[in-house]
């Protein structure tokens, strides 16, 4: 996981990406018990003319030139498969640009905070995602509240309500 | 086992797994690529 921190610093300060922040249950895991996960995910903005279909083409020719080669839909960084996911949404815009620097044993290492990453799985909506929120609540890394508020804004009040009914009415 | 006896385990459970939120970032990221190693050697030998 260093590795990749250090990797993506690089990106940054070499203009390849303008910015990233690492997701999903690599970041969970900043909040709550460990969670096993094959992969390691990453938002990442990159500054091209729009709607480039090979968008990530600079990022993974900034890898094999590091020696880091694809493996299916990730590229292989040390022991994990990272797959780089441009921002897609205002949401995941705004969890990256929000995400916080953490230290990954000395190396700052940008991750999404718990609101967002419990908003975005709310947006997703598979069942995993619904666990990646209700251990993020019960680690009282993030409230209800806040995730309204998130929820609200990004036009995700329904699927709230509707999670909130299935998993929080006591 | 009587009811008593299963509510003292999961206090005790629930400290466990308090302690273990415990454990930093990078600790736990460490636990999680060990596992990982684990399932792929287990998956290899089959």
């Amino acid at each position: 996981m260093k590795q990749i921190a250090e990797l993506l610093n690089e990106m940054c300060r070499a203009g390849v990406i303008t910015n990233y922040a690492l997701f999903g249950a690599t970041a969970q895991i900043r909040y709550t018990e460990p969670v096993t996960t094959l992969d390691a995910d990453l938002l990442v903005s990159i500054e091209t003319e729009e709607n480039r279909l090979d968008l990530l083409s600079p990022v993974y020719h900034f890898c094999h030139e590091k020696g880091y080669l694809p493996e299916g839909e990730a590229i292989r960084v040390g022991e994990w498969p990272v797959q780089f996911i441009p921002v897609f949404s205002p949401l995941t815009r705004e969890a990256m640009e929000k995400a916080e620097t953490a230290d990954f044993e000395g190396v700052p290492f940008r991750v999404v905070q718990a609101d967002y990453l419990a908003v975005i799985a709310l947006s997703v909506g598979r069942a995993k995602d619904f666990a990646r929120i209700l251990a993020l609540l019960e680690s009282g890394s993030v409230q209800p509240k806040q995730i309204n508020e998130l929820a609200q804004r990004h036009n995700l009040s329904d699927a709230w309500d509707k999670f909130q009914r299935r998993f929080l009415n006591e | 086992m009587n009811n008593q006896s299963i509510e003292e385990l999961f206090k005790r459970q629930a400290q466990w797994q308090k302690n273990r939120r415990l454990l930093s970032w990078a600790e736990k990221i460490h636990w999680v690529e060990k596992v990982r190693k684990t399932v792929l050697e287990l998956k290899c030998k089959k």
